[in-house]
């Protein structure tokens, strides 16, 4: 070895190692076998010595990413950043806005209906606040049959559907929904919320794309965070805006040769926060041409849009199997409570597995089961024409009514009183507050409607919004603000009260209802 | 948790097991869809779209869980009581479908949560739920926040909180969202939250709806707690190392797919020291553990005020449903504005909440009677009693002592099937776990033994469960073996 005979260093440092290797028993088999494979393909050992190299570099790399972060300390440094440590208290003080807001929420003394009676008050009022589309809630011959059921199954099911959790009830509410909406099965979660929550993450996985609405409700914003999916959001009911998204992806996948994860286009049906009808047309159109599936939500449609309620599909006319996973709750018009997901079978079937809310949660109680199956039963019997009749009726009295409203007023504005949505958002105008309302430093209105109002302004606006809330209830009239989580939204519409139409008032009681929110808002906008 | 010795051979033979099943999985994909391919275009890209589930995701579905599927979500009708009705089903096609027969089996129930035997359709609470609904009706269609508040609301959560020893409560209309949506109304980015590793699903969905950063501390052991604390806390965040926010350990009360308490004075005495908040999750625990039925601080003797958020369900012990936050006034109030059910969620329906009304009025022993001291001593013989035989006879149980939830190991995954099948025989419904709820080697069935339960009816079970035993050699705490 002392005098190396080397064409090149490289050649004399594999010598080298082959001569210090050659050292360690057994080597030589390996060596000879490098050799041998290294002659027949030279490009195969590179390419294994390269591997080979790269998986240490990574074990060491990720090892040494770690300890880049990690500060070494001692134990009594560590004791002492400890003592030091201060956390915030769990939970903020309520501002005074927050405290007003909880003192101020209405609590019922009677049962839920139309008609209710608040506590301290004697005398039944108008229910514009909630979602009882039907009336089904408060329905005497509903109750009747809730008291046989709790007498047969009593309350609580004490069990998830896995395990002895499915009664008989819950399987013909599946079949019935099913049939109702017409799709080839459904499933029953025991909260509307937690439907929505769980269903979306059940198909839409890290690494797949969802296509939303803007305007989607919380309960679908949460369902979209748990996926961990990548999200794009199209203008609210924007068709042009959601085809221009779905171009430019086209456009990327063309582009990048990728493999197609999977796509969802997601929306509502009727749009909770603004009373908006989605165009499923072209909703359909659009993600057949683009090959997207589409969730829809229709926690508010159900019940209410189509002949019979059946939802959005019927609305259109459209064959309920171009929606490919519906979302529905029977906690809203049919008044029960819980949510479903219809679709074909094995969609279906996947959730008993992998819905969480369906999986890891006691089933819904017979008595809400049987509930929600007598409310679909009056929907396709008899009773159910004239109560949708009804409902449309008092939908456009209440949009015609309000419209007129907003003419002569033009410190409010509208959302949702198309004449076909039950739920109408009540708005103050922008322009209006901008020179009206005596706002502080803190609380400016931005320009246009894009831009959220900051939190100060907001209060403002809620503030005058209560002003009619109370007007009108000392009228007999009860109607709510619409309340959300405003640091848990992703872009909060500005503060309304949302007015809910119910088939269970009668016309007059609806133009009554339209009169007194008139003069509430012509009386509260009167003093500013 | 310690671990129960298992003869070696068992764990070699379920592991080879579930080797095979993974294998032959695998090979009857590779076959059908070369030979079979139209019954698996789902599974495929096909005309520009993704398959919706990967058929590796649903590998377990399809082939494992398919063929016991005859075990789970077997339909019933009436009350789940100490017994249950079982609706009868055939399957013509190993379990890919099931026809009803139309006929019905009775059997005893050691399945469902019915702890203190509240399942009733008779009965004080009954009667007062008859009542209830009569005056006040079923449904809300509004969330709390808006208008589904209610006085009968309002009295329950005072009641709730005087039951439990807290401030104030809240109620939300289902227990998997009470947590799911509680959490991010507590923690947010900046935030540390330190879970339990085998914390249940609802919080884990919460702890990852709130945008805190997650850690998760080996099962009920204090000491890697507060080795998480400890580097967490000197840490501080990650990549910036500010100081946390807050940190929030969420632990279960009882653990039920182990029946294991959690070490709540180990953590308590961590407490003050790490300036944590705690969550303890009572889903299991209330009504159920404790001599007053109060949770497992009733049990271990810890003042409730002590915990910074106690959680609990409804479904279990109250024949009810849904679930509630209870603590300081301070945290409560923020709730009801923050909590996502109560802004967002339908309010709890008049039955519901009437049925946790009068449960826990007998429960308190308000009703003037001892009937719910009574369902408490019966509950806590049961638990006790039916895990001793089961040990006395040679099983290898799982949990605490006291746990109305008894976990009995099972191990192999062709007996998983084959003990819920024979039980079913002997008319005795039964809770079967696998993997992925449970460590893959340690299948186990879950007994849940309720104050409704007879000594009689333990001792026929038991007299079932150890011939059962004996047959599939399950026996594994046993030199016989
Ligand atoms: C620990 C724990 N938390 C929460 C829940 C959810 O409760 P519920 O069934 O009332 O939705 C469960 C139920 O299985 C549970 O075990």
């Amino acid at each position: 070895m002392s005098n190396p005979p080397a064409p090149s260093t490289l050649a004399w440092a594999w010598a080298q190692i082959i001569d210090t290797a050659s050292l360690l028993p057994g080597s030589k088999i390996v060596i000879r076998y490098i050799k041998n494979s290294y002659q027949n393909d030279p490009f195969r050992i590179a390419l294994e010595v390269f591997l080979l190299l790269f998986v240490v570099w990574y074990l060491l790399e990720k090892r040494y990413r770690i300890d880049h972060h990690e500060i070494p300390l001692n134990k009594q440094e560590v004791d002492e950043l400890i003592d030091d440590w201060v956390p915030e208290t769990l939970v903020p003080e309520l501002t005074a806005w927050e405290q007003e807001e909880l003192a101020r929420a209405p609590v019922l003394s009677s049962g839920q209906s139309s008609k209710p009676v608040l506590a301290g008050s004697q005398s039944p009022v108008l229910n514009l606040a909630s979602y009882n589309f039907l009336g089904l809630v408060g329905n005497e011959d509903l109750k009747e049959r809730a008291v046989h059921t709790l007498r047969k199954y009593g309350v609580g099911s004490c069990g998830p559907p896995g395990f002895y959790g499915t009664l008989d009830v819950h399987m013909d509410l599946e079949r019935k929904l099913a049939d109702f909406v017409g799709a080839d099965e459904a499933i029953i979660y025991s909260q509307g919320l937690t439907t929505t929550l769980s269903v979306i993450p059940c198909f839409s996985k890290r690494g797949d794309l969802l296509i939303c609405d803007e305007g989607i409700s919380f309960a679908v914003q949460k369902g979209i965070q748990i996926t961990r999916s990548q999200v794009r959001y199209f203008k609210h009911n924007d068709m042009e805006d959601l085809e221009r998204i779905l171009r430019e992806i086209r456009q990327e996948d063309q582009e990048t040769k990728r493999t197609i994860t999977r796509r969802f286009i997601v929306t509502e049906g009727l749009y909770i926060n603004s009373g908006d009808v989605a165009p499923l047309p072209d909703l359909v159109r659009l993600k057949e041409q683009y090959k997207y599936r589409l969730i829809l939500d229709e926690s508010y449609s159900f019940g209410v849009l189509g002949p019979r309620g059946q939802g959005l599909a019927a609305h259109y006319g459209i064959s309920t199997d171009k929606i490919d996973i519906l979302i529905g709750s029977m906690c809203n018009a049919l008044g029960s409570s819980g949510g479903f997901c219809a679709g074909r079978s094995e969609l279906i079937e996947h959730q008993r597995l992998s819905g969480s809310g369906y999986v890891f949660s006691a089933s819904l109680p017979a008595i809400l089961a049987v509930y929600a199956l007598d409310g679909l039963e009056i929907l396709n019997d008899s009773r159910g024409g004239p109560i949708m009749s009804s409902l449309r009726a008092n939908s456009e009295v209440m949009a015609k009514g309000l419209r007129a409203l907003t003419r002569s007023q033009p410190a409010v504005t509208l959302q949702g009183a198309n004449g076909t949505s039950p739920i109408i958002h009540l708005r103050l105008d922008r322009n209006w507050a901008r020179t009206h309302l005596p706002l502080s430093d803190d609380a400016e209105v931005p320009q246009g409607t894009r831009t959220p109002l900051p939190i100060a302004t907001r209060v403002e606006f809620e503030k005058v919004l209560q002003q009619v809330v109370d007007e009108a209830l000392s009228k007999g009239i009860l109607l709510t603000r619409a309340k959300y989580i405003l640091d848990q939204e992703r872009s909060v519409p500005d503060p309304s009260i949302r007015v809910c139409v119910s088939a269970a008032h009668s016309k007059k009681e609806t133009e009554a209802a339209v009169q007194g929110i008139r003069n509430a808002v012509t009386k509260v906008i009167g003093s500013f | 948790m310690e671990e129960p010795e298992v003869p070696l051979f068992i764990l070699v033979s379920t592991y080879f097991s579930y080797l095979v099943l993974i294998i032959f999985a695998h090979v009857r994909d590779f076959l059908g869809k070369r030979f079979k391919s139209h019954e698996y275009t789902y599974l495929r890209h096909h005309d520009g779209f993704a398959p919706i589930f990967s058929d590796f995701e649903s590998l377990w579905r399809r082939r494992l869980y398919q063929r016991i599927r005859d075990c789970f979500n077997r339909p019933i009708t009436g009350v789940a009581g100490s017994y249950v009705t079982l609706i009868d089903r055939v399957t013509p096609d190993f379990c890919k479908t099931f026809e009803l027969t139309g006929t019905h089996t009775r059997t005893l129930n050691l399945a469902s949560y019915n702890y203190l035997g509240f399942a009733q359709s008779t009965g004080p609470c009954a009667d007062s739920v008859e009542q209830a609904i009569e005056r006040l009706g079923v449904g809300n269609a509004s969330s709390v926040a808006e208008m589904g508040n209610s006085q009968l609301l309002r009295d329950t959560e005072a009641m709730v909180a005087r039951f439990l020893g807290a401030e104030a409560s809240l109620i939300v209309s289902m227990g998997f969202a009470t947590n799911s949506t509680t959490i991010p109304a507590l923690v947010s980015k900046g935030c540390l939250l330190i879970s339990d590793e085998l914390n249940h699903s609802s919080l884990v969905t919460g702890s990852r709806l709130s945008g805190a950063t997650i850690r998760v501390f080996r099962h009920n052991s204090t000491t890697h707690l507060e080795r998480v604390l400890r580097e967490a806390i000197s840490q501080g965040q990650p990549r910036t190392h500010r100081p946390w926010k807050k940190i929030l350990v969420v632990v279960e009360g009882l653990y039920s797919m182990e029946g294991q308490f959690c070490d709540l004075p180990g953590i308590m005495a961590l407490k003050d020291k790490y300036k944590f908040y705690l969550f303890v999750d009572e889903a299991h625990s209330i009504g159920a553990v404790g001599p007053r039925g109060r949770g497992v601080c009733d049990f271990y003797g810890i003042d409730p005020s002590k915990v910074d958020v106690l959680m609990g369900t409804f479904t279990k012990s109250f024949g009810a449903a849904g679930g509630y936050i209870a603590g300081r006034k301070s945290l409560i109030n923020h709730l009801r504005l923050n909590n996502h059910a109560s802004v967002y969620g339908e309010s709890m329906s008049v039955p519901v909440l009437q049925q946790v009304a009068s449960s826990i009025r007998i429960i308190m022993g308000e009703d003037g009677t001892h009937d719910g001291q009574r369902r408490l001593e019966t509950l806590a013989f049961n638990g006790m009693y039916f895990a001793k035989r089961l040990r006395e006879l040679g099983f290898l149980t799982l949990g605490s002592d006291g746990s109305p939830v008894v976990p009995m190991l099972l191990m192999n995954p062709a007996k998983i099937p084959a003990f819920s099948r024979e039980c079913l025989k002997r008319g005795i419904s039964v809770v079967v776990v696998s993997y992925p709820a449970t460590p893959i080697i340690t299948s186990r069935v879950r007994f849940c033994l309720s104050a409704s339960h007879t000594k009689e009816d333990m001792d026929y079970a038991l007299e079932q469960i150890e011939i059962i035993g004996r047959r599939l050699k399950l026996k594994l705490g046993t030199p016989e073996f």
